[in-house]
């Protein structure tokens, strides 16, 4: 072994990727050669310090930019989201997101006969199969929702949206899939108080096939069911095998069958009663009935991005607000 | 919950096990980069391109390798990518990646009076520095196996390199590093052994 050979190995033993028969080599290299015993204590001296001296720690708004921004699947790919109580959002954003998507999952129409959601401290029972499909669905972990606080006439901190709120329905949530009583917060008992005054169980689901998400991809002209935040008659309707389906996601939406995202420059209005949730990231989500998109892109306010081929009038819209990304 | 659960939800839309994956790994690959481009304003831009495709390319990581070193993997095309563009525009290989500005090198105090110059932070911003003397190819081997932990057999497979060469690049960029070092005045070498 020479020098050339020696350095080689002396790297590859502080990295322990040297056999026992190269490191006899080099030892017995080594004690002939003082300068490479020289650089084997140097090179182990900095192998031990590089660690420390490369580290470095990402910025703080790293995990917002990235997660803020973080770009909807692709139709037809499994996503699960999942969906909290509904509510009208007051928070204000800079930049939206249209995104059109179909709802695996909502509830029956027969939601429509149904009472509205109740008030306040009112906690008449909710429709039947739709209450119990409906939206308690356990916050993931950092998901809040202004809604049930407001219904409970708990949280102060909400504005209009908190009369609005009044009815969240939790279980219209079309979409919710929650289970009643699968997980839920702490944040969450009230929510799920009222919806436990349901009695009726969720109808059971017809056999379906597979995902939701793919299913209601491959049918782009079913109704489907969304609903305005006072709960009162849907937007549109959903096939009942869907519904089912939801019910039994266990509180899971699929947003991956979006068909279109529009992007819109200005805050949500204060007034704004759409079925909406909040998550960790800052980003609100709307249900917007096919109604609304009209009047959306006719101001100008939004535009059609990555629009699907599929879109339909009684598609559901999903309109993404975020927050502004930090200025770099 | 383990990550390997957080991967597979993330890989079909959790975006929340899609943060506890960022939180877990953002430093070393923020690191990575930073190492690699030089500048603290591009390595943040990187990391979050690297994290976008992360967050594209999940369902189609199979758990072949370690997710970390999948992830290293991007970081690095991301750096090598951003450096190719940027080619034109410097010297290859040598040319320090840039100067001036230190807020790369600022480290955080490891504690009181270090016990050895190796331990003081001057010598790891030294080392820091040196490190953009190197050349793309020995740095890339260098951060790879000493700030992120990776295999030779990783590294060849994140660099596209056959172990053997990982192996000799490796020795060589070390006493490169020294090598520097030494010419810098910032390293008198270890203490002297008996």
């Amino acid at each position: 072994m020479d020098c050339q050979q020696a350095l080689e190995a002396i790297s590859a033993d502080l990295d322990g990727e040297l056999t026992p028969a190269e490191r006899a080599q080099l030892e017995d290299h080594l004690a002939r050669c003082p300068h490479c015993r020289a650089l084997r204590e140097e090179l182990a001296a900095l192998h031990a310090a590089c660690p420390a001296a490369l580290e470095a720690e990402a910025p703080p708004e790293l995990r917002q930019a990235v997660l803020s921004h973080l770009p909807p699947r692709r139709a037809g790919r499994t996503g699960a989201v999942r969906w909290l109580r509904w509510g009208a959002m007051a928070a204000a954003a800079a930049v939206a997101l249209l995104a059109l998507w179909r709802l695996p999952h909502a509830l029956p129409h027969s939601a429509e006969t149904a009472q509205p959601a109740p008030a306040v401290a009112d906690s008449a029972p909710l429709p039947a199969p739709a209450a119990a499909a409906g939206g308690q669905s356990a916050p993931a972990r950092n998901e809040t929702f202004s809604a049930k606080s407001s219904a409970q006439d708990k949280e102060g901190g909400t504005t209009a949206a908190t009369a609005r709120s009044a009815d969240s329905g939790s279980a219209r949530a079309a979409g919710t899939a929650d289970a009643p009583a699968a997980q839920e917060p702490e944040g969450d008992q009230n929510a799920k108080t009222v919806l436990a005054d349901r009695a009726e169980p969720v109808p059971a689901p017809t056999a379906l096939p597979g995902q939701a998400g793919r299913g209601a991809a491959e049918d782009a002209t079913a109704p489907i069911a969304v609903f305005h935040a006072d709960g009162a008659a849907p937007v549109a309707e959903v096939p009942e095998a869907e519904a089912a389906e939801a019910a039994q996601a266990d509180g899971e939406a699929d947003f991956s069958s979006y068909r279109a995202v529009v992007t819109w420059g200005r805050a949500v209005p204060p007034d704004w009663d759409y079925p909406s949730r909040v998550l960790d990231s800052g980003e609100v989500q709307f249900l917007l009935p096919a109604s609304a998109l009209p009047d959306l892109l006719a101001d100008g306010s939004c535009q059609l991005r990555d629009r699907g081929e599929d879109l339909t009038p009684e598609s559901a819209y999903l309109l993404v607000v975020v927050p502004a990304p930090a200025a770099k | 919950m383990e990550e390997r659960e957080w991967i597979q939800r993330a890989a079909q839309g959790d975006q929340d096990a899609f943060a506890l994956l960022l939180e877990t790994h953002q430093n070393k690959v923020y690191a990575l980069i930073l190492r690699l481009v030089g500048s603290p304003e591009d390595a943040m831009d990187l990391t979050q391109e690297t994290f976008f495709n992360a967050w594209r390319g999940l369902p189609g990581f199979h758990f072949d390798s370690k997710f970390s070193t999948w992830l290293y993997r991007l970081a690095t095309n991301a750096a090598i990518d951003f450096l190719r563009r940027e080619k034109t525009r410097r010297a290859r290989g040598t040319v320090p990646l840039w100067d001036g500005e230190d807020r790369a090198l600022d480290l955080p105090d490891r504690g009181p009076s270090p016990h050895s110059q190796l331990e003081s932070k001057e010598f790891r911003q030294a080392v820091a520095r040196a490190l953009t003397h190197l050349s793309h190819e020995h740095r890339q081997v260098l951060v790879l196996r000493e700030l992120n932990g990776l295999s030779y057999a990783e590294i060849a497979q994140a660099l596209g390199l056959e172990v053997g060469t990982v192996k000799s690049r490796l020795s060589r960029a070390r006493l490169a590093l020294r090598n520097i070092l030494l010419a810098d005045g910032n390293f008198s070498g270890p203490p002297a052994s008996t």
